[in-house]
């Protein structure tokens, strides 16, 4: 395993520094769905968004790691200028520099994260799943729309479909297993349950959550800039609206 | 300016080298799948090597060409004829007005690329002109190519190579140079494509067996392959226990592998991240190799490290700044 | 705008092919490169590398590449030497068909090999109706401008 020799290691953050493939590295800052491993990933973002790393091409940032793509041949460029020389691979001379921004980066605690209200429309034909999973959880329809709006909920990762969140924070008392046969299409907007998670899906596409309700609000933008309403490290709310008012709004933007 | 499609083909788009910067956002890169071949018919049209082209994908279209154009052909060989008459790929080829280029029985390849002098006159969204055929956005109208559709084409300064071509045309429909770059990269004769790897650093979770046997065996590209990945079969890849995922990026080239232990190689419409443990990352350099196997053809992995896919990636990259060089050199040099 | 690099392997390429004068405009800045001094007519050989076929190739092809060397083989034997420097190359790719093999009858447009140079593969045509009696190299070989590569003979 030649190539697994490369892993580093920063003892501050406990990091983890992985190639993927001749064009990208992979930095883990821990195992599992935890705020405060997120939290991480997300000041290492917000500095990349300030001071790209050479050669940096864009950044996907996941629950617990981010993944960094890069062009070698501007990053070799780079490095063959530097007293390093030729010694290094491409990927060691990145790490490298990953590792001196790690240990340069600074909590903020004064971080405020962004809050985003989501309407949405429960039941009615936007949630053929509500009483499914109501009679699941021994709740009744209200109960599943009151336990799903009050809930603050962290955006770790955007993925999937184009601006969909995969969120965390929501109540176990309306967890409910995926449906045995998946949707062909699912529509845009939709609000739906998988086992322990929660999401909205931004465009039209198969799949086999449980939906319980709709929003009017657009969460793929492809015009906008950025693309997406949501964003990794947002936390967002849910909030019942009727249907009339889900009506109006859709009218409203057309 | 324009190109009328005439029969779209099984699956042709307008694709350029991918939407980059957007990921982030759940935002697939997109783009061509052979980039090489992008690149290379880019070039032979004296266009930047990222223009849009248009991708076809085993069963070409026919194309009405509104306009003398300045063409070029690269990748697969789908048998490319303009008014009835076989032309080659690797070339620039001035086409006269009024011309129908059509794509005929595959020959060899999978995948194959059309590049026109200007590229083509459509909105960038995201920065990319590739169709993200998912999401609707896009390329031509967000989708593929369809009957009747007509494909604006970009302005771009007559190149002098293109006046000395139409020149020497004469009453025929179309001129041609001596001279062509050759398709070695991304075609092989072989029964088996020779398609190199990294393992990954969860390589070393998965059983003895699978380990011995993912370079050992050849694994079948199935039906199911697509833009997005090519699922293989052959033998069964298990761990050795079984791993507690959560999502995490995946790359082009990632070779992931599901529980069914069948391995599924990512390409360009690939999602953005993804929840299944990953055996082993494709070279760079032989990603467009991979593009160029259709359903039905057999894959062999062979293990490289990550610093011989670096030293793989940088030769490739000279290779192809000295032939946009050489093209460079052969469409300037004409003039006197 | 070519870099300092691009700007010295456009030289050094020049230098090596068989273009006496090369011109490249672009944006802000303009290359010229020509060849003084250098000896047309030393090989003889009408060079006519950049020269587009015309598809479908009509019979009435210049001969491109052709020479007589007088004198050194009998008179209806015709020479194809080569247009440029390069690698030969007897098929257009590894594993396909070879262009011509000895015996075959050639027209004036068949092409008879290629030559790589510069990731350019250059194709060879006859130049002259006849049949190829004997290669003079082998596959794979650097070929240098103007080096003999075929002996045909020619139908008078």
């Amino acid at each position: 395993m030649k190539s697994m020799s490369t892993v580093l290691r920063n003892n501050n953050l406990d990091v983890k520094i992985l190639p993927l493939g001749e064009s990208a590295i992979q930095i883990e800052f821990g195992k599992g769905i935890d705020p405060k491993i997120h939290g991480k990933v997300k000041m290492f973002t917000d500095n990349l968004d300030v001071s790209p790393l050479p050669g940096m091409i864009e950044y996907v940032s996941a629950f617990s790691s981010v993944t960094i793509f890069y062009d070698p041949v501007k990053v070799r460029e780079m490095y063959q200028e530097s007293p390093e020389g030729k010694l290094l691979l491409t990927f060691e001379f990145l790490a490298v520099m990953v590792r001196e921004k790690l240990g340069k980066l600074e909590y903020d605690a004064d971080y405020i994260p962004r809050i985003v209200e989501i309407p949405v429309c429960y039941g009615e034909e936007f949630g053929p799943d509500l009483q499914y999973v109501a009679e699941y959880n021994n709740l009744t329809t209200d109960e599943v729309i009151a336990i799903h709006s009050n809930g603050e909920y962290l955006v770790y990762m955007i993925g999937f479909a184009p601006g969909f969140p995969y969120l965390g924070g929501m109540s176990e008392s309306i967890a409910t297993p995926r449906r045995k046969s998946p949707r062909m299409s699912i529509p845009a907007g939709s609000v739906g349950i998988a086992g322990m998670q929660t999401g909205v899906y931004p465009i039209a596409t198969p799949g086999g959550w449980q939906l319980i309700g709709n929003t009017p609000v657009e969460l793929f933008r492809p015009l906008d800039n950025p693309p997406t309403l949501l964003q990794s490290g947002d936390r967002i709310r849910f909030y019942p609206i009727t249907r009339r008012e889900y009506e109006e709004y859709k009218g409203g933007r057309s | 300016m324009s190109i009328k499609v005439l029969t779209p083909g099984l699956l042709t788009s307008i694709q350029d080298l991918g939407r980059y910067g957007y990921q982030k956002y759940g935002v697939i890169v997109s783009g061509g799948m052979d980039a090489y071949s992008l690149r290379i018919a880019n070039l032979l049209v004296g266009n930047e090597e990222g223009e849009a082209v248009i991708e076809m994908t085993l069963m070409g279209p026919s194309l009405l060409l509104e306009e003398d154009v300045l063409l070029a052909i690269t990748g697969g060989d789908l048998s490319p004829a303009i008014n009835g008459q076989p032309v080659p790929q690797g070339r620039p080829i001035l086409v006269r007005k009024g011309s129908v280029l059509k794509f005929g029985a595959l020959k060899s390849g999978c995948r194959s690329y059309l590049a026109v002098r200007g590229g083509f006159d459509i909105p960038r969204v995201m920065g990319s002109k590739s169709t993200y055929l998912r999401a609707g956005i896009g390329g031509y109208q967000g989708r593929a190519l369809l009957q009747g559709d007509i494909l604006p084409l970009g302005v771009a300064c007559p190149l002098p190579f293109a006046e000395f071509l139409k020149k020497t045309m004469g009453s025929n429909s179309f001129a041609f140079p001596s001279w062509y770059v050759a398709r070695s990269y991304v075609l092989q004769k072989a029964q088996e494509y020779r398609v190199r790897v990294i393992p990954n650093s969860q390589f070393p979770l998965f059983s003895p067996d699978s380990r011995k046997q993912f370079f050992r065996e050849p694994f079948l590209v199935t039906t199911q392959s697509d833009r997005m990945g090519y699922r293989l079969s052959g033998i069964s890849l298990q761990l050795t226990e079984p791993l507690e995922m959560i999502s995490e990026a995946v790359a082009l080239g990632t070779i992931q592998v599901p529980p069914d232990g069948n391995p599924i190689v990512l390409l360009a419409d690939r999602q953005t991240v993804g929840g299944y443990p990953k055996i082993a990352q494709a070279a760079g350099v032989d990603i467009s190799t991979l593009a160029q196997i259709k359903p039905g053809g057999k894959i062999r992995f062979e293990e490289i490290s990550l610093a011989e896919a670096e030293t793989l990636y940088a030769a490739r990259e000279a290779d192809i700044q000295q032939i946009r060089v050489a093209i460079q050199l052969q469409l300037a040099g004409t003039a006197t | 705008m070519l870099t300092f690099d691009e700007i010295k392997e456009v030289i050094r390429m020049v230098e090596q092919s068989s273009i006496q004068h090369f011109e490249l405009d672009q944006e802000n800045s303009k290359i010229i490169i020509s060849k003084a001094g250098v000896d047309r007519v030393q090989t003889g050989s009408p060079v006519e590398l950049e020269a587009p076929r015309v598809v479908p190739a009509a019979a009435s092809d210049k001969p491109q590449a052709v020479t007589d060397i007088s004198g050194d083989p009998p008179e209806q034997l015709h020479t194809i030497v080569s247009p440029t420097v390069g690698t030969f190359y007897m098929a257009s790719e590894p594993g396909a068909d070879s262009f011509v093999s000895v015996g075959e009858e050639v027209e004036c447009h068949t092409i008879v090999c290629v030559l790589e140079a510069m990731k350019l593969f250059n194709e060879v045509v006859a130049g002259v109706k006849g049949t190829i009696v004997e290669r003079l190299v082998s596959d794979g070989d650097f070929i240098e401008y103007g080096q003999p590569l075929f002996l045909v003979k020619s139908e008078s």
